[in-house]
């Protein structure tokens, strides 16, 4: 029975590693670098860090989308991991590279 | 009313968080990108189920009540509809909830995954394997997943980047409840459920693509082994009217494999507006003008046409194909650009395709997307006609063409403005004749987005209409599942 759990184990641990939908981020970062990032750290979008946006202004436009923005479904992302991302960005620093420009 | 009856009862299936029936938490559901009013498409509810049985209890709810579900697995499908529907009052029945990798086999580099999987959430299980695999993704990689995308035909541009070509068995649930397992995966304790996707008997897979006849899953995929060499470059030909000779150039490299992938065809439009904003570019009346955009790509060293490919496999062939693929462009009257660098085409998820979004600024995108045989001739004729009917309704001419098998998929955005409804509507009214005059000239399409879907399977013809028709009864008698999907119904 122990065998069978340690074997169970390792083969479900790694997929729920990098899960990625609502409730399984590991955390506002991981959110950012497997989604928002993509755009918002490569100029397809503005960047956010370093601007003291306030928080409560972004969970709205994740869950409506911008124009250009697509808009974030409370399967993927829930209301307490949105909230928690929206006071890391609000509180992150402007990245290196931009903070160079 | 039959919806809120379905959605409540849904409740006691998934729990109550996992429902949504009030307009503000279905408004990100409703919004599209494509020219059409959001009305026409607009979901009446949610549902999200985490387990094949809560997806069997939803369908058979749905049919007692008599409700619509229309299966999402990532809920993307940029510029084809997003997650809405084709008729307003269905049911989304989103499947992001259900995203666990089921195996991955290093042997046969195969994986079997769930709906709401992402294409970065298995690139990054792999990398914690530390497994040398690439997979394949279309443009919005990060964001979408391998079974949305391969149920849609969507493609990439690695050598695996024919998706549904390279998917290996489904689960699918039918209307009835039914677990059907396609292709090996109904043998008792098979064995081989990702290795041989014909199975015995019809080859299923395809019917549950493209259509609404069950809800898929689980899928399988073949993952492709890392290449120990590759190398990228951008083949360039100065005039429009190069178009026919750059295809039949590039057939052969194509039918014989020197060119690893299917690569991008990008007019010199597309690149301008992925990289510039159209106000700088021209504020004058009317679509863009093909002189105007030729003379602002040729200040970035862009020629009319621009083919973006790489090779791959060991260092020798790498060399040698190189070689090969640079004698002919530059027999076929183009240059080769070297080690020019397209993240998608070599494993790296990118969501830089999107930088198209800021031509404009607004959120308007629509793909029109028709085959070209793979024929120099065929390929100058839908430009000329496509080019034309764009002029006319005042919409910027652009094309993103793959060439795959024996066919180009000619992918055609259009980027608009979605809160300047003049044009939006002439933007659709485009979509439609493109459509219909495409369909006059013999030409059929890749794929559609809702609100064409009726008109894109009336150029495919009655009898298939008919056919998919009989399926959807035989399958789905009370078409519970995304009545209007491709156009079929019961």
């Amino acid at each position: 029975m122990i065998r069978a759990t340690i074997i169970l184990l390792s083969l479900v641990t790694p997929t729920l590693a990098s899960a990625q939908s609502a409730g399984q981020w590991r955390g506002p970062e991981h959110i950012w670098g497997a989604s928002c990032g993509y755009c918002h750290d490569e100029g397809v979008g503005p960047q956010l860090r370093g601007r003291k946006l306030p928080a409560e202004l972004i969970p709205p436009v994740v869950r409506q989308g911008l124009p250009g923005m697509p808009s974030f479904h409370p399967s993927e992302i829930d209301e307490r991991e949105l909230a928690s991302l929206a006071r890391w960005i609000t509180r992150s620093p402007a990245p290196a590279r931009a903070a160079a420009k | 009313m039959a919806v809120e009856a379905f959605l409540t009862a849904a409740a006691t299936v998934v729990g109550k968080d996992h429902v949504i029936a009030d307009p503000s938490g279905l408004a990100p559901f409703a919004r599209i990108m494509l020219p059409l009013p959001e009305k026409e498409h607009a979901p009446a509810g949610v549902v999200s189920p985490k387990t094949v049985e809560e997806v069997q209890a939803l369908l058979r709810l749905a049919g007692e009540h008599k409700a619509h579900l229309w299966p999402t697995s990532t809920g993307r499908n940029f510029g084809y509809g997003t997650s809405a529907t084709a008729t307003p009052g269905q049911v989304i029945l989103d499947l992001r909830r259900m995203n666990r990798i089921l195996d991955v086999d290093p042997v046969l580099c195969t994986a079997l995954v769930e709906p709401g999987v992402t294409y970065k959430q298995l690139q990054d299980h792999l990398r914690a394997e530390k497994l040398e695999l690439w997979i394949d993704f279309p443009a919005p990689g990060p964001l979408v997943g391998p079974v949305g995308n391969t149920l849609e035909r969507g493609g990439g541009t690695t050598p695996y980047g024919d998706h549904f070509g390279n998917s290996c068995g489904y689960e699918v649930v039918l209307a009835d409840g039914t677990v059907l397992r396609t292709g090996m995966g109904g043998v008792k304790d098979t064995t081989s459920w990702q290795a041989f996707r014909y199975g015995y008997g019809p080859f299923l897979d395809g019917i549950f693509t493209q259509s609404n006849f069950g809800v898929v899953t689980k899928m399988g995929l073949w993952l492709m082994p890392a290449p120990p060499a590759h190398r990228s470059g951008m083949a360039v030909w100065q005039k429009p009217d190069d178009i026919a000779r750059l295809i039949d150039a590039l057939r052969p490299l194509r039918f014989d494999g020197t060119i690893g992938n299917f690569g991008t065809l990008a007019d010199c439009n597309l690149i301008l507006a992925s990289s510039k904003r159209r106000r700088d570019v021209y504020d004058g009346p009317g679509a863009l003008p093909l002189e105007v955009g030729l003379a602002e790509g040729r200040k970035m060293g862009l020629g009319a046409w621009q083919y973006l490919f790489s090779v791959y496999g060991r260092p020798d062939r790498v060399a040698s194909d190189w070689a090969v693929i640079e004698k002919a462009v530059v027999a076929a009257g183009g240059t080769l650009v070297p080690d020019v660098y397209d993240p998608m085409q070599v494993g790296v998820l990118s969501l830089k395709t999107f930088s198209l979004l800021n031509w404009v600024g607004g959120h308007g995108l629509a793909w029109f997307s028709p085959v070209t045989p793979m024929r120099g001739a065929d390929a100058a004729r839908q430009m000329t006609l496509a080019r034309g009917i764009m002029d006319r309704h005042g919409v910027d001419f652009m094309t993103g063409m793959t060439l795959n098998g024996r066919e180009g998929l000619n992918v055609m955005p259009m980027v608009f403005d979605r809160s300047d409804a003049a044009s939006t509507a002439r933007h659709r009214a485009c979509f439609e004749e493109l459509i219909a005059a495409f369909g006059a000239a013999g030409y059929g399409f890749y794929r559609t987005g809702i609100g064409f879907m009726d008109k894109v399977a009336a150029v495919h013809g009655e009898a298939q209409i008919e056919v998919n028709r009989r399926i959807k009864r035989a399958l789905d008698p009370g078409g519970v599942i995304a009545p209007g999907k491709s156009g079929i119904r019961i």
